[in-house]
């Protein structure tokens, strides 16, 4: 639930040098989340080598990071109005299966389900500059998290892979 | 035709601004590294030289300036996301003292022209 679960995880993979050769594997199942593959529902976790997800510590570390980076969301006074009005307990399961996903963990996010989920937001004016609050609110809590900055770029790189999706277009 | 800095109210305004903005980007931790060690009364006089230059403001800022200042955290690894972040805590700020949706797209159009200057290239 909190960065103490969070880091030893980290630290313990860094250690035994697993880091690097487990991120290049994973480079690869990135691209299997990319927009255009709409029928991406496999699990990175379950076809073998380790994902990002397992490698900064599965579900605990995600439950940490949905705590920090919603806070930021909505700490943000040029994105917050876009979660007026939204159920708290709905929302912050979004958040942790976004986060599950951009992570490459286990999850059933579709490109249709994220142009459909946004599609009233884009609406509300939703645009590409509020995308790129998001993500850097997504490498704030990473980084205040303590998760190393090729983990992070390739966590950004998985995200802003949904753009078109979430801006419907 | 008055300045964006004019319309906001001026110094008070960016003296609110500087405040607001700082305490964002020190609380981001994928930038804040680029600000240990720095005097922080420097650094806050500094933040509203720029802030004042984006809103269009008196300012002497040239943008050899902006390149030299920055060298130093460009061969510390600074760099487009890093500057993405700071455009994205201004946009903030602005919206969080209640600045209309075009006057932020001018202050922010204003800072992305110094991107280059600020990463050297």
């Amino acid at each position: 639930m909190h960065v103490e679960t969070f880091l030893p995880a980290f630290i313990m993979f860094a250690v035994l040098g697993l880091v690097l050769p487990v991120i290049l594997s994973n480079l690869s199942m990135a691209g299997r989340l990319m927009p255009e593959d709409d029928t991406a529902t496999d699990t990175p976790a379950a076809s073998g080598a380790a994902s990002v997800y397992d490698q900064i510590g599965g579900a605990a570390a995600v439950d940490a990071a949905v705590d920090v980076f919603y806070r930021r969301v909505l700490a943000d006074a040029y994105v917050n109005r876009f979660f007026q009005g939204v159920d708290m307990e709905k929302q912050a399961a979004k958040q942790k299966a976004f986060l599950t996903m951009v992570m490459g963990g286990p999850h059933n996010y579709t490109g249709k389900d994220m142009r459909e989920g946004h599609r009233h937001l884009v609406k509300m004016g939703l645009d590409g500059t509020h995308f790129d609050h998001i993500l850097m609110h997504l490498r704030a809590t990473l980084a205040e998290l303590g998760v190393p900055e090729n983990l992070i770029q390739t966590i950004i790189g998985v995200a802003e892979s949904t753009r078109d999706d979430v801006l419907d277009r | 035709m008055s300045t964006v800095y004019e319309q906001l109210g001026g110094e008070a305004a960016i003296n609110a601004a500087v405040d607001v903005f700082y305490r964002k980007v020190l609380g981001d931790h994928y930038v804040n590294r680029f600000f240990a060690g720095v005097d922080m009364e420097k650094q806050a006089a500094k933040q509203k030289g720029f802030l004042t230059m984006v809103t269009g403001g008196p300012n002497n800022y040239t943008g050899k300036d902006m390149r030299e200042g920055h060298r130093h955290l460009v061969k510390m690894g600074l760099n487009d996301a890093h500057f993405d972040h700071i455009l994205c805590h201004l946009r903030s700020t602005l919206a969080e003292l209640g600045v209309a949706q075009e006057l932020i797209d001018t202050v922010i159009s204003v800072a992305e022209s110094t991107r280059d200057d600020v990463l050297d290239r």
